[in-house]
């Protein structure tokens, strides 16, 4: 009998001594973190994020950006949400200023806001906004004929993202 | 007093402890997850208001009255126009520190200090970058209001 307290004794000493990593604190940090992050994620919902490929000019300006439709302009594209509607290219190639395909997809978005507004019984809050997220190197003829359709469509305010701060 | 030291001894032997590793293993792949998806630029707006009316319609008295500064930004030369100003030029510096410019619009702001309105006038290949930075300067000498000529105009 005393061998076998013995043996219970070295076995409760060894298990004492094994080393346990302490991971609570580990795990407030962790928890604190993703909060912040899911936060960060959520009030940043609106039309922030320009698509790949697009480096939005930068500016000093301190205008925040609104909830509306986005209408992004790449090298290669001019897209409608992430949607690509017309190149770039073939938008150039023409003669006139009016976007045909920009402004039938402007309409089309516009019917889906009034449907989502009516359902949700904000049509007195909807207004025709449009921001377009631009690419830094993109030519003044191309913001043109985009803004030019906008206005054609009944969307007269009309906001430019940037990069602020720099 | 043997049979309870035992007991004692039973209850230490059943001590719950929450296993945090899975826990722990979940928030690691969310969190790298998350901060690759994530936004670190502080984006803003510049707000543009655009006429909404027939753009051939004449003048209104409003705007006959109005200064109607112009900046123009051409390949190399910026031009910066107005009604009773004398049309102005300088040289583009194309480094982002555009004193001519400033000096010119610094000039117009000083002679007429109620004018609060610019137009930009740009040429079909200038780059966007650059009509942002006139916006810029234009608001940093009190010209708040923006507006984009077509190139038309030019």
């Amino acid at each position: 009998m005393p061998g076998v307290r013995r043996n219970r004794r070295v076995r409760k000493t060894i298990r004492a001594q094994r080393g346990s990593v302490m991971i609570t604190s580990m795990m407030d940090i962790l928890t604190t973190l993703l909060f912040f992050l899911l936060k960060s994620f959520v009030s940043d919902a609106g039309p922030s994020t320009p698509p790949p490929g697009v480096m939005l000019p930068n500016s000093t300006t301190e205008g925040q950006v609104e909830n509306s439709i986005v209408i992004a302009v790449s090298h290669e594209s001019i897209l409608l949400g992430e949607k690509p509607i017309v190149k770039v290219s073939d938008a150039l190639a023409r003669d006139g200023i009016y976007l045909e395909e920009l402004g039938g997809s402007l309409d089309g978005a516009w019917a889906q806001m009034e449907e989502l507004a009516k359902r949700a019984g904000r049509q007195d809050e909807l207004t025709a906004k449009v921001t377009i997220q631009g690419d830094r190197d993109m030519e003044f003829r191309v913001l043109q004929k985009v803004m030019y359709t906008c206005n054609q469509r009944g969307f007269d305010e009309i906001s430019l993202a940037v990069v602020q701060g720099s | 007093m043997a049979r309870r030291r035992r007991k004692q001894r039973g209850l230490e032997s059943f001590e719950v402890t929450v296993d945090l590793m899975p826990l722990m293993s979940m928030f690691i792949s969310i969190i790298p997850m998350l901060l690759l998806s994530a936004v670190f630029l502080e984006l803003g707006a510049i707000k543009m208001q655009l006429p909404s009316g027939d753009p051939n319609a004449p003048l209104t008295a409003v705007e006959k009255e109005s200064l109607g500064l112009t900046i123009y930004i051409l390949d190399d030369v910026f031009a910066v126009e107005g009604r009773g100003l004398p049309r102005q030029a300088a040289a583009r510096a194309h480094d982002g520190v555009e004193e001519g410019l400033m000096t010119m619009l610094g000039q117009a702001v000083a002679t007429h200090p109620e004018n609060k309105d610019v137009i930009i006038g740009s040429g079909p290949e200038v780059r966007y970058q650059d009509i942002i930075q006139v916006m810029d300067l234009a608001r940093k000498v009190g010209l708040e209001s923006v507006s984009l000529l077509g190139t038309g105009a030019i």
